[in-house]
C-alpha cells in the first residue's frame, strides 16, 4: 500500500488529481505469500507452458521459480527492486536477455519496481477508475485501478516518450484479492505470457 | 573417557549414514539376483496402465504441489503421461518423438535433436524396460527394505548432472514393478511420482500414443 500527493496539471490527455492519503492494493502481501500460476508462453509463434511459483519473501523481495508440468525446473530467481539474482537456470536457458526479460516482468507483476519519482494520480474521461503514474529513469508505469475495489485492472509500461512497451491485464475471481488471470503482452517483440492461478 | 567419546562419535557417524540413504533401506544383499529377476520381469513386460500422483517439492514453497493423472507404457518405447488434475496436460513419447498437448495446443519435439528431452525420454523408457541397470549414463546404487528395492541412479553426463543429482526408483519386491520415481535436483528440490492401481500386460491401443 502507498499514499501520495501531487500538484494538479495536464499530462498528455490525462489530468493530474489530488491523491493525498489514497492507498491502493498491493498484489501480494504477507497474508498471501505463496502463489502458483499455470503459465503459457508464446514467443515468436513458439509455445511452451509450465508452472510459475511466486513467493513474496518480504516487502521488497520476491522469489520465483518456473517448472514444466512434469516437474523439470527451468529457473529460480530472487528479485528485488534493484537486482535480479539467478539462483538456478537450466543450461538451455543461459541467454541472459531472456532471464532478464522474465525477471523484469515478474518485478512489475509483483509491484517491486524502484521508482525515481513520487506517484502522480491521473484521471481521464474515457477511463473509469483511478490511474497512478510512476517513473523510473527510462520508463513510465501506469497503474489502472478499479474505482471501488482499488484492485489493479492493468499496468502499462511505456517508454520515456510514452510509447507502450508492455501491458499487464488482470482479472479476478469474485471477492479475490489476487488476480486469477494475468495476460502480459509485449508490444515491441512477439512475447505473450498468460498466467492462470492454480 | 576416550572410549565413551569414540562410541559417541561412531554413534553419530552411523546416525548420519543412516539418514544419508532413505529411511528403512539398507544396501541390497543380492544385487546379481535382483538384476537377473528384474531383467527377466522386464522382458515379459509388454504394457503398464496406472494412475499416478506427482509431488513437486520446492524449498521456497511452504507445501508440496500435488498433481495426478494416468500413466501408460507400451513396449518398446511408447509412454503416455496424462495429467488430469489440477489441469489437463498430456505428454506422449513415441519412437523418438515427444508430443505435448496443453489445452488445444499440440507441440511436437524430436527427442534426438534436444538433449534434455532425449534424456527424459531415455530415463523413463529405460527404467521401465529395465535397461537402466545396464546404462552407461547412470551409476547405480542398490538398496532394499522388506517390501521394496531402491535404486539410486547418479547421472554421468555433465548437462544432466546440473539438472538432476540423483534419480531414486522404488520397485515392488513381489511384483517387480516400479512404484515410485523421485528426481532429486542439486538444490534439494525434487519431483516424486507415485504409481498406483498398476495393471501390467493389458492390451493398449497404439492410438493412445498418438496426439492430434
Amino acid at each position: 500500500m502507498f499514499s501520495a500527493s501531487c500538484a494538479k496539471k495536464n499530462i498528455q490527455n490525462f489530468t493530474a488529481v489530488d491523491c493525498v492519503g489514497k492507498s491502493y492494493w498491493k498484489l501480494f502481501d504477507d497474508k498471501h505469500a505463496n502463489h502458483q500460476y499455470k503459465t503459457e508462453v508464446t514467443i515468436y509463434g513458439k509455445y511452451f507452458s509450465g508452472i510459475l511459483f511466486l513467493k513474496q519473501v518480504n516487502d521488497t523481495t520476491c522469489r520465483a521459480a518456473f517448472t514444466t508440468v512434469p516437474g523439470a525446473k527451468f529457473f529460480e530467481l530472487l528479485i528485488t527492486p534493484v537486482k535480479d539474482s539467478v539462483i538456478y537456470t537450466i543450461p538451455q536457458m543461459s541467454n541472459p536477455a531472456v532471464v532478464t526479460a522474465i525477471a523484469k516482468d515478474i518485478r512489475t507483476f509483483a509491484l517491486l519496481n524502484k521508482f525515481a519519482t513520487a506517484p502522480i494520480c491521473l484521471k481521464q474521461d474515457k477511463v473509469e477508475g483511478e490511474i497512478v503514474e510512476r517513473k523510473t529513469h527510462q520508463e513510465v508505469y501506469r497503474y489502472f485501478y478499479k474505482e471501488h475495489s482499488r484492485k489493479l485492472n492493468q499496468i502499462q509500461v511505456l517508454s520515456d516518450r510514452l510509447k507502450p512497451k508492455t501491458i499487464f491485464d488482470f482479472a479476478y475471481a469474485t471477492n479475490a484479492l489476487i488476480p486469477n488471470d494475468v495476460l502480459i503482452s509485449h508490444l515491441n517483440f512477439k512475447l505473450k505470457i498468460h498466467l492462470t492461478q492454480l | 573417557m576416550k572410549c565413551t567419546a569414540l562410541s559417541l562419535f561412531l554413534l553419530f557417524i552411523s546416525f548420519i549414514a543412516a539418514f544419508a540413504q532413505d529411511a528403512g533401506f539398507k544396501p541390497m544383499k543380492d544385487v546379481a539376483g535382483f538384476t537377473s529377476k528384474f531383467d527377466a520381469a522386464s522382458k515379459k513386460l509388454t504394457s503398464i496402465n496406472s494412475d499416478f500422483v506427482q509431488e513437486k517439492h520446492l524449498s521456497m514453497m511452504e507445501a508440496d504441489i500435488k498433481s495426478n493423472g494416468k500413466f501408460k507404457y507400451k513396449k518398446d518405447n511408447k509412454v503416455r503421461l496424462e495429467y488430469t488434475s489440477p489441469f489437463q496436460y498430456l505428454m506422449v513419447l513415441n519412437n523418438g518423438k515427444m508430443y505435448i498437448k496443453d489445452g488445444n495446443k499440440v507441440n511436437k519435439f524430436d527427442t534426438n535433436s534436444n538433449k534434455m528431452f532425449r534424456q527424459i525420454n531415455d530415463m523413463m523408457v529405460s527404467t521401465l524396460r529395465g535397461d537402466v541397470l545396464h546404462s552407461k549414463n547412470y551409476a547405480v546404487k542398490y538398496f532394499e527394505n522388506e517390501t521394496h528395492y531402491l535404486l539410486e541412479l547418479k547421472p554421468q553426463e555433465k548437462a544432466i548432472k546440473e539438472m538432476m543429482q540423483t534419480i531414486k526408483i522404488q520397485i515392488d519386491k513381489k511384483k517387480l514393478f516400479v512404484t515410485t520415481i523421485q528426481m532429486m535436483e542439486p538444490s534439494g528440490d525434487y519431483t516424486k511420482m507415485i504409481f498406483q492401481n498398476i495393471t501390467q500386460n493389458a492390451a493398449l491401443n497404439d492410438s493412445e500414443f498418438m496426439v492430434k
